[in-house]
């Protein structure tokens, strides 16, 4: 009862003039910077920060939140309508949505796609405001050996999506992990596979990679199987991409599910929202209706991922207000902003600085539905984006896709590494080798080696700190079990087969 | 009239005054921090930043970019690869001295264009309470039971931590355990989880969480006595392990050949910002460290002074040869 009250407070604040303007302002730029690659929730709250520190810390965190919460929506349309994922988690929404757009079915996802995000962020706010310092304590039980079993829960969970040739599917994912380990290593400091570049002393960056591996190709593809004239696919205009009752009935259930599962992931120190909508996504394709569509373009992969990695932003938070640990990039700039405010993140935030914390709580609301509001004023521009003739879009995308790879570092090296991997995930695509696996396993495979390092560190070695908890023990069943299972599974369905031929 | 000509002649002074100034970074200014949010770095970078801007220091927009990992070779690798730019600076903190000595790294010291000295610090042993270890003996007498059982975490391999804890671990009668993390965030998520029985932290990051009773100081590995919370911590000279010390610089550096007159101008935005009373109060008097301005030339050659030292250090630990 305390909590809503709390909460009720909160809002008294949030809900003056000036701070729903903040909120409205926040979510409009968070929208623009989430769309535009290579520009994420990151950067953006980074560039704005200075410009608040005149403002009250309640403004200015109301401000930033919406911007955040933006982003997130932002970041699903350039991953549907162009194929460029703006930022990491987006890479899930990205395998549904483009397909969507280019049967003229663009706009139900992006509708489906805000709908999610608004569920999945909603989910993970409330479960923020009444179980915010507890989830931080779940959270702190993950510790390195929790944490690598659950990322090689992720990584085994990719042999979902690789459809009907495993053996690419599985070359895809080692391509990715070799990717990964390039740079100089977390645990030594040594460089590996730098070839001697300077550039690759920091590793492959995620951002050119993306853009090269889903934009860049997807451009060399529209240019060399250019559709005859008059031949593209009917759009389906905006008024029947507006979900009905019966398709919102579909994507409810399916966005509280993944909402939670992002949430979760979210609070876990070093997961981050991309495992939360992977995780989320995969979830889905394994036990929903439509599942082995899933990646084909239904509506119910772009909803999982979304609901997934805003309900991992929301999730971010607990630590960050519980306990003054930053729980991903977006919460980590915040971290800094709160100490530019004069407040100390840390143990004693919710105690004395209830005004704040309740008031940051509850500007997340607002800027939710600030964000869904925006959203949808946007989305009748968006859809004039897939009326533009392929022609026009081409020198656009390519545009797009340098600016994008350049803006991250300022680098040249990383255009060029845009256009190489770019070139390199067209042959890829040609011989039927899958994309999306190879960029989770680059995204995944870090964390999961620093993890595994400090694990064996801990224990001196041994392995068995594995099973040391419950928490690894169960995770580590459940790979077993699916291991097992998906063998089985194929050994069964092959002995059918043959049975049915003789 | 009369006025158009009073203006005009102010203005035209006014052009000339600006063209006369000394250099200013225009636009954006990276301030690049090698290790992650939220770490003493990460702390001490933002609020210089803070600093600058109450007090009108530096009047462009200062962006902290954390570029974590490798000990902190990435981050000094990417303040290399800006050769020349007067737009970019860099915390460097003796930790990354040391790492680039012990991981031999590409990038040293010599490689990057000192600014300034602004703070020197110390670091912590802290358990997450009294129940565990009530204090240092407690600690060493389970470790003394079963070799390698005490885990203690801290940044990366070849840091300050990692050097502090091999004096500590030399000087006792056990085998001590070290279990490295990519940043001080990630050591403390570890400490107040129980993952590592105790961890090694600089006071600014672990101070709230002594207050609030979720962490409990073992020791301080300073020459003297800290301030409040940690009054009552003794310091491992205390204890009777006598070398067991160390005094860390917290200092800014710029990329390689940055020109002289920016190098003057980044100097000079350190000190004014030392003397502003944010900087004393927020972060001196609040994190209880010990404040010390140190132009950039004094602190060229403080840096190559101390990095002659810790190669001594480091090789009399074992971690260069």
């Amino acid at each position: 009862m305390d909590t809503l009250i709390a909460l009720q407070n909160g809002f008294a604040t949030s809900l003056s003039l000036g701070n729903l303007s903040a909120a409205l302002i926040g979510a409009a730029l968070g929208i623009i910077v989430g769309a535009i690659p290579g520009l994420g929730s990151v950067t953006g709250i980074a560039l704005l920060l200075p410009l608040t520190f005149g403002m009250d810390p309640t403004t200015a965190v109301i401000l930033l939140a919406a911007l955040y919460y933006g982003c997130m929506f932002g970041g699903a349309y350039s991953a549907i309508l162009l194929n460029i994922p703006g930022d990491a988690p987006a890479v899930m929404t990205a395998l549904d949505g483009y397909p969507m757009a280019k049967r003229g079915e663009g706009g139900q996802a992006l509708f489906a796609a805000n709908l999610a995000s608004f569920i999945g962020g909603t989910v993970g706010i409330i479960a923020l405001s009444f179980m915010g310092p507890l989830l931080a304590e779940i959270g702190l039980m993950f510790g390195p050996p929790e944490t690598a079993a659950l990322i090689l829960l992720a990584l085994c969970s990719i042999g979902w999506m690789l459809g009907d040739n495993v053996a690419k599917g599985l070359i895809a994912t080692m391509l990715g992990i070799l990717l990964a380990v390039v740079g100089i290593g977390s645990t030594f400091g040594h460089a590996r596979f730098t070839g001697g570049s300077m550039h690759l002393l920091n590793g492959v960056s995620f951002i050119p990679l993306v853009i090269g591996m889903f934009g860049f190709s997807q451009l060399l593809e529209m240019m060399t199987d250019r559709p005859q004239p008059g031949e593209g696919p009917k759009q389906i205009p905006l008024r029947e991409s507006i979900p009905g009752r019966k398709q919102v009935a579909r994507l409810v259930p399916l966005s509280l599910r993944s909402g939670l599962i992002g949430t979760f992931v979210g609070i876990l120190p070093g997961a981050g929202a991309t495992t939360g909508a992977f995780l989320s996504y995969v979830f889905q394709r394994k036990i929903g209706r439509n599942g082995d569509q899933m990646g084909a373009g239904v509506v119910e992969g772009v909803a999982a991922s979304e609901a997934g990695n805003n309900g991992a932003a929301a999730g971010s938070f607990a630590p960050l207000l519980s306990l003054g640990i930053p729980g991903s990039g977006t919460s980590a700039v915040l971290l800094g902003g709160l100490m530019m405010w004069g407040l100390q993140p840390g143990p004693l935030l919710f105690t004395t600085r209830p005004d704040f914390v309740w008031g940051l709580i509850s500007s997340m609301y607002i800027g939710t539905v600030m964000a869904v509001i925006a959203a949808m004023l946007i989305i009748p521009f968006l859809m004039q984006i897939l009326r533009i003739p392929i022609s026009v879009l081409i020198p656009v995308i390519a545009t797009v896709c340098v600016f994008g790879a350049y803006s991250v570092n300022g680098s040249m090296f990383d255009v060029w590494l845009m256009l190489t991997v770019g070139i390199a995930a067209y042959y890829l695509k040609v011989a039927e080798y899958p994309i999306a696996p190879l960029v989770l396993a680059f995204v995944l495979t870090p964390r999961l080696e620093s993890s595994i390092r400090r694990s064996f560190d801990i224990s001196n070695g041994d392995p068995w700190i594995f099973l040391s908890s419950p928490i690894s023990v169960t995770l580590i069943s459940v790979i077993c079990a699916l291991v097992v299972m998906g063998v089985a599974g194929a050994v069964v369905s092959r002995v059918r087969v043959r049975t049915a031929r003789t | 009239m009369k006025h158009f000509k009073t203006l005009f002649a102010a203005s035209v002074a006014l052009m000339m005054g600006t063209q006369a100034q000394a250099w200013e970074p225009e636009g954006t200014v990276e301030f690049v921090v090698p290790y992650s949010a939220g770490g003493g770095s990460d702390v001490n970078a933002r609020l210089l930043v803070e600093a600058w801007r109450k007090h009108d220091i530096v009047d462009a927009n200062v962006v902290v970019l954390n570029k974590s990992g490798g000990s902190g070779a990435v981050g000094n690798t990417y303040t290399f690869s800006k050769d020349g730019d007067p737009n970019t600076i860099q915390t460097y903190v003796s930790g990354q001295m040391m790492s680039s000595i012990s991981n031999n790294a590409a990038v040293k010291l010599e490689h990057l264009t000192p600014l300034g000295t602004l703070t020197l610090d110390t670091l912590l042993l802290v358990t997450r309470s009294a129940d565990d270890y009530a204090d240092f003996a407690a600690l060493v007498e389970a470790a003394a039971k079963e070799p390698n059982s005490v885990t203690i975490g801290g940044v990366s391999r070849g840091s300050e931590d990692h050097l502090v804890f091999t004096m500590l671990n030399d000087s006792v009668d056990a085998e001590l355990q070290y279990v490295p993390f990519d940043g001080g965030g990630d050591v403390l998520s570890a400490l107040l989880g129980g993952h590592v029985d105790a961890a090694i932290f600089n006071p600014s990051e672990i101070g709230q969480q002594v207050e609030a009773g979720r962490a409990h100081p073992l020791g301080a590995f300073s020459e003297e006595r800290l301030a409040a919370p940690f009054e009552a911590t003794e310091t491992f000279g205390e204890m009777g392990y006598a070398d067991v010390a160390i005094s860390l610089f917290r200092g800014y550096v710029g990329p390689p050949n940055m020109p002289a007159e920016a190098v003057a101008y980044w100097e000079n935005a350190l000190k004014e910002a030392y003397e502003t009373e944010t900087w004393q109060q927020e972060y001196i008097a609040d994190k209880g460290l010990i404040g010390r301005f140190i132009g950039a030339a004094d602190s060229a050659e403080f840096y190559a002074r101390e990095a002659e030292k810790y190669q001594r250090l480091l090789e009399a630990v074992g971690f260069v040869n």
